[in-house]
């Protein structure tokens, strides 16, 4: 394996984050911190860190060839998730007095893998250059470590595309743009625009610019963390919440249909299959739980119940996971319901996590083929998606995707209730579900008013494994654990 | 730069590769599914999946906005269709492979014009002329080839006993295809005039065509014999058809190896006057038997570079005094120098590469491009003539160029001549300029 690479650009994802731990200080001395602070202190110790750290990696890496193959390709995306995730806990570790390494490690791990899972009980009170830096991991972690630099350095070549594959749930094939550089480029400025978009109808709907920009950042990741204490719910502003759930069903959309859209080189009504299935599932799980919440009080649809409705259901399906209202506290269809949207997730190539909803499609649709194909077996049955067709070996992916998520899922929660004995079935298996899709709340001891600050320490390290897991759809982080990729011939 | 490209073997996805790497933005289109799965991984560039001479597909791929269009397909009509197509939908350049001289033989209709093609480029021809390149002017002081072929630069020296000693260039009545450009005395060099008188020991500075060339050389030194050149061509492939057009002039003893029976029967109906053996030329019996040891060159161009190489290391063992061979696949391009240095193989030419070469220069935003070096410290410049060029429009004896500044050739459209006096510059056109030593800026201000 050329490992030369993988240090050469582990420096640079590395020195990407002293730009980001750099904004933060930033930040908190607009927000009135001083330097000899304690958070400012520890966002300049990571830089220390970091930088060391980076130049280290440099060094190993110095006689890189810029040959990227599968294999580099996969480790590096992997490493590099794992690295960013051990950095980005060195602030809260530092900036909080008595905190835990394994809760700044699942906060971290929560804030890049765009989760918004909270270990911290009081995170409302933390200064304001370590809650920018809880908001701008997610944002960072939305696009992805690594994207940013496939933008950047062309001289990666075709091995780029290997890279934006791997870290992202899109495929570069549906780029407009020939060079792979180019189509990351034209992403990256669509992120930072609707980030834009988003910040500034936050701070017209009543938003400080802090706050404004906080959201922004958890809402266009679909991340979901939020300074407030309350979530978007300390806001009591139906205004602030219907532009929360447009820009999270705009993050949970593949972006290069927006863009397309944008462009006119597409028409809304025809195309995209996956975005039409997202769009209908949502509207009918809101349609359902506006239903239940009718039910449950006796009086006719009015707006707060749609609203309700609509933004919980938004905010689970897209993996954001902001809360508006105690949904813990709701009847088991209710809860049902939410289950099984958070298993279905976005659209892929969007900031949203789960399985996406292009897997469902998938596996429903050869699961209708597989019935025919019983009582019928010479018929062919077309197979198509977002008017491409779908080849087998693609179908056999997807299906053994999903049966790798099942198995993960049911042995984590073996695992964890083997940890934690004291959990409720439904905390064990929320709990694994909501790292696992990058979710963030969960039910009953997780649940939207909880915090997964009482695990143990194993459990939570274990969780942020899973989140890592979750975000970059297993392979790159399932070959690490492969003894062949790093035997020399094997 | 927007590029599309057409077809995915070893030419087209070479050509992606070079372009890409470039900084294009390439989009190349392939029909079968397993290559571009495969190309995704390998290639920095949008990989579709489809037909390239359906218009759908090359308007749903951005057709009307690419700067060049190539067809790079193996079949002629899918690459002219593609063409075709592509320039009627509005891509701005189109050039089109092509490996059937049906196309290029525009004595019935012009196939360029008639499809709306910029350009029909023949790797396989282009590689024929590296080869021939050496098998034609062994010997000669100084070889270049320009316009694919079609022109070549030398030098020669005017040895004792030429009958042309003394006389003036207009008593010589040289072909009007042939130009003498600069005649080199002791140290001086000048541009020759029709009142120039030769002297011997003179270097002369010829262009034109290579075989009046090849004519010519007796006359300025008569000890030069013309010899019989025997050259064996392993493999009745397209590049060794194309050789034996260029090898027409009867000094070469031509005789070739073919696997294939009916390969074999096809070249020796198309081509008389070669001798078509059927046989392979791994075996060394056959090798032994049609006296490769007394070949003056073998030639090894096969489809298959793994035979290609072996029997041309076979053929130097055997004693062929020049071994040259064609390379198809990239895998191999390192290898190259290392055939060359210990294995005696004088050339090797690759279709791929031979391509991509010729795109960059063609498809390369400046106008001026340096095609060779001369000894003296001159080069030879091609030089695209714009819309705005100062010699848009005037004949050859009405443009001035700095003195020491000659025009080799002037390439229209898709020939290749050497300019007379009355011949106008059009624009579009590309000329051929050798340059004295340190006035290139001046030629380009004069031309461009």
């Amino acid at each position: 394996m050329n490992t030369a690479i993988i240090y050469k650009l582990l420096s640079m994802v590395l020195l990407a984050l002293c730009v980001a731990f750099a904004s933060c200080i930033g930040v908190g001395l607009a927000m009135g911190e001083a330097w000899n602070d304690r958070s400012l202190m520890a966002f300049e110790t990571t830089i220390i860190i970091s930088l060391l750290l980076a130049a280290l990696f440099y060094v190993l890496g110095r006689k890189g060839e810029a040959k990227l193959y599968r294999r580099e390709a996969l480790c590096l995306i992997g490493i590099s998730w794992i690295v960013a995730t051990l950095v980005g806990a060195i602030p809260y570790v530092i900036a909080l007095p008595g905190c835990d390494y394994t809760d700044a490690l699942f906060e971290s791990a929560s804030g890049l893998t765009t989760t918004g899972a909270t270990a911290f009980w009081n995170f409302y009170e933390f200064p304001p250059s370590l809650l920018f830096w809880r908001s701008l991991s997610q944002w960072v972690g939305g696009l992805g470590v690594v994207v940013f630099f496939v933008a950047i350095l062309s001289s990666l070549g075709a091995g780029a595309k290997i890279l934006f594959t791997n870290e992202s749930s899109g495929k570069s094939a549906d780029f407009e743009q020939g060079r792979v550089q180019q189509g990351a480029f034209a992403l990256m400025i669509y992120y930072l625009s609707i980030s834009a978009a988003c910040a500034l109808a936050y701070r017209i709907a009543g938003m400080d610019w802090f706050q404004a920009i906080n959201h922004c950042m958890t809402t266009i990741s679909t991340g979901g963390f939020s300074p407030e204490a309350g979530s978007i719910a300390d806001f009591e502003s139906p205004l602030i919440e219907w532009i929360c759930i447009f820009f999270m069903v705009l993050s949970a959309t593949t972006f290069l249909f927006v863009i397309r859209l944008f462009k006119q080189r597409q028409n809304i009504l025809r195309g995209n299959d996956e975005v039409h299935w997202f769009l209908y599932i949502l509207i009918f799980s809101t349609a359902l739980l506006t239903l239940y919440m009718v039910e449950l009080t006796g009086d006719l649809p009015d707006h707060d119940s749609i609203r309700m409705a609509a933004f919980q259901a938004t905010s689970i399906m897209t993996t954001t996971g902001y809360a508006s209202t105690n949904f813990d506290t709701w009847l088991p269809p209710a809860k049902m319901l939410l289950i099984i949207l958070m298993f279905i997730g976005g659209c892929s190539g969007s900031t949203a996590g789960g399985v996406k909803v292009i897997r469902i499609a998938v596996a429903l649709r050869a699961a209708i083929r597989s019935i025919t194909h019983s009582f019928r077996p010479n018929v062919t049955i077309p197979m198509r998606m977002g008017g491409r067709p779908l080849g087998e070996a693609a179908i056999h992916n997807v299906i053994l995707f999903l049966m790798l998520m099942a198995v993960l899922q049911i042995v984590s929660m073996l695992f964890i209730s083997a940890l934690e004995p004291e959990l409720s079935f439904l905390s064990v298996f929320s709990c694994v579900q909501a790292t696992l899709f990058n979710i963030g709340p969960g039910f009953e001891a997780i649940g939207p008013t909880e915090n997964f600050h009482f695990l143990r320490p194993t459990t939570k390290t274990f969780l942020s494994l899973l989140m890592i897991l979750g975000r970059l759809e297993l392979y790159a982080v399932l070959v690490l654990f492969v003894p062949a990729v790093w035997r020399r011939y094997a | 730069m927007k590029i599309i490209i057409v077809g995915a073997g070893e030419v087209g996805s070479n050509l992606c590769t070079v372009l890409a790497a470039s900084g294009h933005d390439v989009t190349l289109i392939e029909k079968s599914e397993v290559q571009c799965e495969r190309l995704e991984e390998e290639q920095n560039a949008r990989i579709v999946t489809g037909n390239g001479s359906s218009a759908k597909q090359l308007v749903d791929v951005g057709v009307a906005k690419c700067d060049a269009f190539l067809a790079m397909t193996s079949d002629d009509r899918t690459n002219i269709i593609s063409c075709s197509l592509a320039k009627g939908l509005g891509a701005k350049n189109t050039i089109a492979r092509i490996h059937d001289e049906t196309y290029s033989d525009n004595s019935f209709i012009n196939y360029q014009l008639h499809f709306g093609i910029d350009l029909l480029v023949n790797p396989e021809a282009i590689c024929a002329v590296e080869l021939a390149k050496e098998i034609r002017s062994a010997g000669r002081v100084e070889v270049e080839h320009f316009a694919r072929g079609q022109i070549e630069v030398q030098r020669q020296r005017v040895a004792h006993g030429s009958r042309m000693i003394g006389k003036q260039l207009r008593e010589l009545k040289l072909d009007a295809q042939v130009r003498i450009g600069y005649v080199q005395r002791g140290e001086t060099t000048e541009i020759a005039h029709a009142e120039t008188i030769l002297a011997e020991g003179d270097i002369v500075t010829l262009f034109g065509h290579p075989e009046i060339l090849f004519a010519l050389r007796e006359k300025f030194d008569p000890s030069q014999k013309i010899e019989l050149s025997r050259v064996v061509l392993f493999g009745g492939s397209e590049v060794a058809i194309n050789l034996i057009h260029l090898l027409k002039n009867p000094r070469f003893k031509i005789r070739i190896i073919e696997k294939d029976r009916l390969q074999c029967r096809k070249l020796a109906e198309r081509f008389p006057q070669i001798t078509v053996i059927h046989g392979d030329a791994t075996s060394i019996r056959l090798m032994e038997e049609e006296q490769i040891d007394s070949a003056d060159y073998f030639v090894a161009c096969t489809k298959d570079d793994e035979e290609n190489i072996l029997t041309c290391i076979q053929a130097s063992k055997l004693g062929a005094k020049h071994v040259q061979l064609v390379i198809n696949k990239g895998d191999y391009d390192d290898l190259l120098g290392m055939l060359q240095t210990r294995l005696d193989i004088e050339v090797a030419v690759s279709p791929r590469a031979a391509t991509a070469d010729f795109m960059l220069r063609n498809l390369s935003s400046d106008s001026v491009a340096q095609l060779a070096n001369m000894p003296d410290g001159g080069k030879v410049m091609e030089i695209r003539i714009s819309h705005s060029s100062p010699v848009v429009g005037k004949a050859i004896k009405d443009i001035r160029l700095p003195k020491g500044c000659l025009f080799v050739a002037l390439l229209h459209k898709f020939k290749a001549k050497v300019p007379g006096a009355e011949d106008i510059i059009l624009a579009g056109d590309r000329v051929v300029v050798i340059v004295a030593r340190d006035l290139e800026k001046d030629l380009i201000k004069a031309l461009v």
